[in-house]
């Protein structure tokens, strides 16, 4: 009688202490990123430098993303002005479409787009290459060659997204409100003066740096956690690819997080 | 030649590289239970045993890669460590699949350390010295400008070759060199080690479980068995010995106290 109570007991406190490992193990994996990044950080100010390698990164994460992060940012804007129009209407307020769409893409969705576009692109393919280097001994292989992989591979990849994320969610936040200016003058039949006087007049210095803000943190984000889950990877092709998901994945995350967190620092009522 | 360089005679006669009771286990399992070994000077010892008796960890715990558990471990007199590959030495390191990096050209690769570093030269005169490393590997100079995914295995190991002889280095590590290769191939790799090692005078350290790779170009032998030194000797010593499981690995048998 006693065997099956305590049976079912156990059954019973199974389902909460798989949640309590779960949440230990998070816990585990946030402390192990905070030292990462503690570590790469104390290393970006010491040399050697490896300008080269900067310059492939920047090359990597902002060149080549900024196709997919503009055409994003163009329909992103245009639906914006879209649905601002439907709402506003209601309240018969012409200024709300330019305001709206140069705010919302300044302060929020230029940044956020942008941030998840390229932990997409670039985590996945920062935690792929790391990881690749490590399972086929190529990290090994750098120190054996007297250079430390924190300098040579982490230190230049979270240097360059951090300083082109900024960049990208820039020219993210232009074309965007472009896209809804398109939309509004050519379908909602704005006047194209008028749409481009609202969007100078209401948008305010600390919108455009505070997104840009954002912007450079979520880049931080987006290199540290393809760093991390590159070298921590475990061995052969299931490693890489367990990598490569986590990297998309807890960037993705942490950057929604971030921009709430930050939305309050910057923003509050 | 960048490494330590010996400056007496007593230093001289110093092993090269030197392990004492060093231990390591993974996960509550012990790999090296108290592991022995010297390499003098310009000796080129290789390291055998069979699949998973601890050859490689002992190797990457002589080049710092991963900690030794206890024990010491010195090369050149000074303790390996993760910020301090192989104590401060000029090394060289042949890795299993060469280990060249995939988004550099071989060029790039083989002067990886000619372009870098407080003993950095000018890209022309690497240039130089990439191509007569490689030359000297069997390798044409029209590789320099591949990448390695557009190398065969052989030509990954060769380029791999040139990469760790390429600043002459003190120190000559190999890690199965001949693992993938097929016999033709693997012969003639074993014959350039030879050569490299002979002509350069450097130290040599090696693990494979490949008989023909140890008669080709080892001086001295070490079978790893049970995480410890189970017999060491002269390269011609080893169809003397009586030692059971050296015996065994030697001959290729599959029942004896190696499992």
């Amino acid at each position: 009688m006693n065997r099956v109570r305590s049976q079912a007991s156990a059954d019973w406190l199974s389902f909460p202490a798989a949640i309590g490992r779960a949440a230990i193990r998070s816990c585990a994996v946030v402390g192990s990123i905070a030292v990462f990044s503690l570590h790469v950080l104390r290393h970006v100010l010491s040399p050697p430098f490896h300008f080269r390698e900067f310059g492939r990164a920047v090359l990597n994460i902002g060149y080549y993303s900024l196709p997919i992060v503009g055409l994003t940012a163009l329909f992103a804007g245009a639906a914006l002005a879209l649905q601002v129009q439907a709402g506003s209407s209601r309240l018969s307020s012409e200024t709300a479409v330019p305001v709206i769409v140069a705010v919302g893409m300044v302060r929020e969705l230029g940044p956020v787009l942008c941030g998840l576009i390229v932990a997409g692109r670039v985590a996945s393919s920062i935690g792929a290459e790391i990881a690749t280097m490590k399972v086929t001994d190529q990290i090994d292989a750098l120190r054996t060659l007297a250079t430390h992989p924190t300098k040579f591979l982490f230190v230049p990849r979270v240097v360059a997204a951090t300083v082109v994320m900024p960049i990208l969610a820039g020219i993210g936040d232009i074309i965007g409100i472009l896209g809804g200016f398109l939309v509004s003058t050519g379908r909602l039949d704005y006047d194209p003066d008028l749409y481009v006087s609202f969007t100078v007049r209401f948008l305010a210095t600390s919108d455009v740096v505070s997104g840009l803000a954002k912007a450079a943190v979520f880049g931080f984000i987006i290199s540290v956690i393809g760093c991390y889950f590159g070298i921590n990877s475990g061995q052969g092709a299931k490693g890489v690819g367990r990598a490569t998901t986590n990297s998309v994945a807890v960037s993705s995350l942490l950057i929604i997080a971030a921009n709430y967190l930050m939305t309050e620092l910057f923003f509050q009522p | 030649m960048n490494g330590p360089a010996p400056t007496s005679d007593a230093d001289r006669d110093l092993p090269v590289i030197e392990l004492r009771g060093v231990t390591k286990s993974f996960r509550g399992i012990p790999v090296l239970s108290g592991v022995d070994l010297e390499v003098a000077r310009g000796e080129c010892l290789t390291l055998i045993g069979g699949s998973g008796s601890g050859k490689s960890v002992t190797l990457k715990c002589i080049l710092g890669l991963i900690a030794n558990d206890g024990g010491t471990i010195r090369v050149n007199g000074n303790t390996p460590s993760q910020s301090c590959i192989a104590g401060g030495a000029s090394i060289g390191m042949l890795f299993q699949g060469g280990a060249l990096f995939d988004s550099m050209t071989v060029f790039q690769n083989v002067a990886f350390q000619l372009l870098r570093g407080p003993n950095r030269i000018p890209p022309d005169s690497a240039r130089r010295i990439a191509a007569q490393k490689l030359q000297r590997v069997g390798l044409e100079t029209d590789v320099l400008d591949l990448y390695p995914s557009e190398l065969s295995g052989g030509m990954l190991k060769r380029a791999g070759l040139a990469r760790a002889i390429a600043t002459d280095p003190d120190i000559l590590f190999f890690d199965e060199p001949t693992t993938g290769l097929d016999p033709i191939r693997a012969a003639r790799i074993n014959q350039l080690i030879r050569g490299l090692v002979r002509e350069s005078g450097a130290t040599a350290f090696a693990i494979t479980h490949d008989m023909s790779s140890v008669r080709m170009f080892a001086t001295r032998a070490a079978l790893l068995h049970g995480g410890r030194i189970a017999w060491t000797g002269n390269v011609d010593e080893l169809d003397a010995s009586e030692n059971p499981a050296l015996r065994q690995f030697v001959e290729g048998l599959a029942d004896g106290p190696l499992t």
